[in-house]
């Protein structure tokens, strides 16, 4: 039951973290594959099946962009960030700092709380 | 034979698109399966032979009966013969890494929805393909078909690996549920109480006017309770069918939002749960007390029923009935009189809520049953027009009133049950290991 509920959480944490890492790696040109290899060199491992289908929902909403082009006497689709995409990846990344530098504080147990950063349309 | 050609013709082309023989074994299993349903054929035309003269007079019920088995007959030996060519190049030829690809792919896109399928279904097949390869590259060698499916496993379910792809993934999604769970619950109540009302009060009518029109007897009998229960489970799975259509459909306009325009003004209030007050219970020892004195008083039935008392006579189950209808009402007392005496007892008194609740269903249940017995009609002073239908119609009131009475006891029951069994379920894994401990002063 821990198991699970831990399980359950990790997930819950990794999910909003995955969208940073996979736009943040997408900033140079690269197909699904290469892209989830990456990824896990780097300690973020993705699965396939979480990974594509997140690529296209990205592509959907105007953040990547996607090309079809042989390489290696293959075709496989290109993805990369699109303009909309890296504005909107500066300003993840600046939440994420916030985010970062806050709950490092909170658990080093730090007497000056201080706001997390507060998004647009969200009160501090 | 050229109708029933075309009509084989027809089927091996289905079968061989579904991917259902393998095409290089079509040519045999086309060839076996004729040869089987040439012998049906010869079988049936000589059966029919012989039973025709037997079966003199009822000639055409023997000809259909016999045609539809034999239909039947050909029908499961072309699905079987299907599964055994199946099987048999399956054992005999085992499928190629290629072979395994496209099936996977075939059975992905079979789930994916059309404007996206090729784009889809090609990428999929890169992400295979690269993965193969390096697989390839690792072991220095190709992949054997069990590699293959090891690979094509671990991308999961071809139905779960479409769904991610799906623009929609739930029928009702989570800002949505709250809505959703109170409506589908108020619904349920509301068509459960109409349901029960009109349920009882229409036959209870009905009998009415038989009676006072003396026309045809009721019939009514205790078999009516299944009738019953299955109409108002049906009913309560159409309305909750109906609540759960209606939401998905809200679930898909883009933007709909349920919690979109709200005040605080506009919230509705409910008031706060807390125990009752030391009055309440002195107030209820009493009115239990007077209601169990009654029954106790109760030296015969009827006991100042007026003209009613004319026509009742307690009936084999009533004793029992009395005896377990104060027993309770004794427990309610003990219960009021614990909760004012010792009021800190809250285990006692929940086990004789627990228990009185229990023998409440019991009693109900009791009642339903022997709704025949509990009283009986004194048919030496009914007038003789009435003397037929009268103890129906004391049956049937019994009978659903009890069973009325059961049914909402049940059901409030079990809805004050659910939170306590959830949390009792639940405890065990609130606990975190390491996280119960206190911090060091």
């Amino acid at each position: 039951m821990n198991a699970e509920l831990f399980e359950n959480l990790r997930l819950e944490l990794r999910r909003g973290c995955l969208v940073l890492a996979v736009l943040t790696e997408l900033r140079a040109e690269h197909y699904g594959y290469v892209l989830r290899k990456s990824l896990a060199d780097r300690g973020m491992a993705i699965d396939e099946n979480t990974l594509y289908p997140l690529l296209r929902r990205l592509e959907t909403q105007g953040l990547l962009v996607s090309q079809w082009r042989e390489e290696e006497k293959r075709n496989k689709r290109f993805y990369r960030l699109s303009p909309e995409g890296e504005v909107i990846l500066s300003q993840l990344l600046e939440e994420w700092t916030g985010i970062n530098s806050s709950l490092n504080r909170i658990i080093e147990g730090e007497n000056l709380p201080q706001p997390v950063h507060a998004g647009p349309g969200e009160k501090s | 034979m050229k109708p029933t050609n075309s009509l084989f013709a027809s089927y091996l082309r289905f079968v061989e698109s579904r991917n259902w023989v393998a095409a290089e074994a079509l040519p045999v299993f086309s060839r076996a399966l004729r040869a089987v349903l040439r012998t049906l054929v010869a079988v049936f035309a000589v059966t029919y032979a012989l039973a025709g003269p037997i079966a003199h007079g009822k000639a055409l019920g023997a000809i259909l009966l016999v045609t539809l088995g034999w239909t039947l007959w050909c029908c499961v030996w072309a699905v079987g013969a299907v599964a055994l060519f199946t099987l048999i190049f399956r054992l005999a030829r085992p499928a190629t890494p290629g072979k395994l690809t496209g099936k996977y792919l075939g059975a992905v896109g079979s789930y994916l929805p059309p404007d996206q399928h090729d784009d889809i279904l090609a990428e999929l097949a890169a992400n295979i393909r690269s993965q193969m390869e390096d697989r390839e590259a690792e072991l220095g060698r190709p992949l054997t078909a069990e590699e293959v499916e090891t690979i094509l496993k671990r991308h999961g379910h071809p139905m779960l690996v479409a769904g991610r792809y799906l623009p929609r993934q739930h029928l009702i999604g989570p800002a949505t549920f709250p809505f959703y769970w109170f409506a589908v619950k108020t619904a349920l109540w509301i068509a459960a109480l109409v349901y029960v009302v009109v349920a009882v009060s229409v036959p209870f009518i009905a009998s009415m006017a038989h009676v006072a029109a003396k026309t045809a007897p009721l019939g009514v009998s205790t078999l009516d309770a299944w009738h019953f229960l299955g109409v108002g489970a049906v009913v309560l799975l159409a309305v909750f069918g109906a609540v759960t259509a209606v939401f998905a459909f809200l679930e898909s306009i883009p933007g709909f939002s349920l919690a979109g325009n709200w005040t605080v003004e506009s919230l509705s209030t409910a008031a706060p749960e807390r125990g009752k007050h030391p009055w309440e219970w002195m107030a209820g020892l009493i009115a239990t007390g007077l209601f169990a004195a009654c029954w106790l008083a109760m030296p015969a039935f009827p006991w100042n029923l007026g003209r009613v008392g004319l026509y009742l006579s307690p009936g084999p189950a009533w004793p029992s009935i009395r005896l377990a209808a104060i027993t309770l009402l004794l427990a309610g007392m003990v219960e009021a009189g614990i909760h004012l005496a010792r009021p800190r007892w809250t285990r006692i008194c929940t086990a004789i809520l627990v228990a009185q609740r229990a023998a409440v269903l019991a009693f109900l249940g009791f009642l339903v049953y022997a709704c025949d017995s509990v009283v009986v009609v004194n048919l030496a002073r009914v007038p003789a027009a009435d003397a037929r239908q009268l103890p129906l119609i004391v049956g049937q009131c019994t009978f659903y009133g009890s069973l009325m009475a059961l049914l909402i006891a049940a059901t409030v029951d079990v809805f004050q049950c659910l939170p306590y069994l959830r949390r009792w379920f639940l405890r065990p894994g609130r606990q975190i290991k390491g996280t119960s401990r206190q911090p060091a002063s």
